[in-house]
């Protein structure tokens, strides 16, 4: 017990304050937490099935909540597609095999290229990007909080969906890539429009001739930020054991918490006691960590473009 | 040199702690506006770390009771701050 209030309590012991808020003991909390990383980062790259990254990312289950948000505002639900979800798996490999994390390559090569690649013949496509989420309902979410990428989701444009997800190391992260495709083609449009068949003549240009650019005939460039996610192979990482985010995750709220119940006891201790301390100011220590404390909730995992 | 109670020292300064609350205030809603920026939220901590620290400094300085062992532990609580919220954002 008094090693207790030597560690959390204002005492005697610890010169009317607690010991673990004393600069040496913060910078033993720093240190070991900083060692705490450092180890679980070389642990991630060594044992991957005991410390990785695990996504339970189904493609179907992106679809179906896609679906579900656009019957939210009722809209058709979308059609999967099996040439959108191979142009989805396309441009998530090609993320991988180039380094490259956003909708146009370094190369230049936009996304319009791997759907014509793929055979389809779109009137309308869209792209939506995430990566590092760990379950579908979190990648729609955050979609669904992004204007241009729930512009894609709920378009009313768009009649099929294609999704990929695949997992490899992007900028030398391990990373989970879920790529969301939407498109509607241009034989459907043409069918319930009654356009020429020349439009449609146009539109098929590409595929005769691949180029890793949009063919000009075709309006996808007026929604260049549609997207659908597309899952072309289901991951599934059940036998990694632990996450290291949720890992770091636990010990930083638990450490978190722990200094502001301390920082909280000991502004009581020394108000009660009428403690007249030369130290920095416990109080504003409070309202910083606490500060901190929410800021460190807001932190998503995972990230949409 | 003085010392303050803590009553006395937030009675004396109240501004101080006010000014301080806004700061981090208008920092967190950043952070919140960012959310899909982890680069951008980390910027913010990082800044809302150093004027925490600086905070400290002129505090403590109006108080007349300012020196190194005090300084350090602001810095140590920024860098206990910038080390906890980085981790998070590097792992997720």
């Amino acid at each position: 017990m008094s090693l207790f209030h030597h560690l959390f309590v204002p005492h005697h012991t610890n010169n009317q304050k607690a010991k673990i808020l004393h600069s040496p003991s913060l910078a033993i909390i720093i240190g070991v937490f900083a060692l705490f990383q450092i180890v679980i980062g070389h642990l991630t790259a060594r044992f991957p099935l005991i410390l990785g990254y695990a996504s339970q990312i189904a493609p179907a289950e992106i679809v179906r909540l896609t679906n579900i948000e656009r019957q939210k505002q009722g809209l058709p639900a979308l059609t999967l597609n099996s040439q959108l979800s191979s142009a989805a798996l396309k441009k998530a490999s090609d993320m991988f095999a180039k380094n490259y994390w956003a909708h146009v390559s370094p190369s230049g090569t936009q996304p319009w290229f791997f759907i014509s690649q793929s055979g389809y013949t779109y009137r309308y496509a869209g792209e939506n990007l995430a990566r590092d989420f760990s379950d579908p309902q979190s990648v729609v979410t955050a979609w669904m909080n992004s204007p241009t990428h729930k512009e894609n989701v709920v378009n009313s444009r768009y009649q099929d969906i294609g999704v990929a997800v695949i997992d490899g190391t992007l900028e030398g992260r391990e990373t989970t890539l879920v790529v969301q495709m939407f498109g509607t083609k241009l034989e459907a449009l043409a069918k319930s429009t009654g356009q020429t068949a020349s439009i449609a003549v146009k539109a098929q240009e590409p595929q005769a001739t691949p180029i890793p650019t949009p063919v000009p005939t075709i309006a996808v460039a007026a929604y260049p930020e549609v997207g659908a996610v597309a899952m072309a192979e289901p991951v599934s990482k059940s036998l990694v054991r632990s996450s290291p985010y949720e890992i770091t995750k636990f010990v930083s709220y638990g450490l978190l918490i722990v200094i502001m119940a301390v920082l909280a006891v000991d502004i009581v201790v020394a108000s009660r006691r009428r403690l007249v301390r030369w130290t920095s100011k416990s109080f504003a220590h409070f309202i910083f960590i606490g500060i901190l404390l929410i800021a460190a909730t807001t932190i998503l995992r995972g990230q949409i473009i | 040199m003085s010392h303050y109670t803590f009553e006395k020292d937030f009675s004396r300064h109240p501004l101080h702690y006010f000014i301080l609350l806004s700061f981090l205030m208008v920092g967190l809603w950043g952070i919140f506006w960012f959310s899909f920026l982890p680069a951008m939220q980390l910027s913010i901590l990082v800044t809302m770390s150093i004027f925490y620290v600086v905070w400290g400094i002129m505090h403590h300085h109006e108080h007349k009771n300012l020196n190194s062992k005090i300084v350090f532990e602001y810095l140590l609580i920024a860098m206990f701050a910038i080390l906890i919220f980085g981790s998070l954002l590097i792992r997720t």
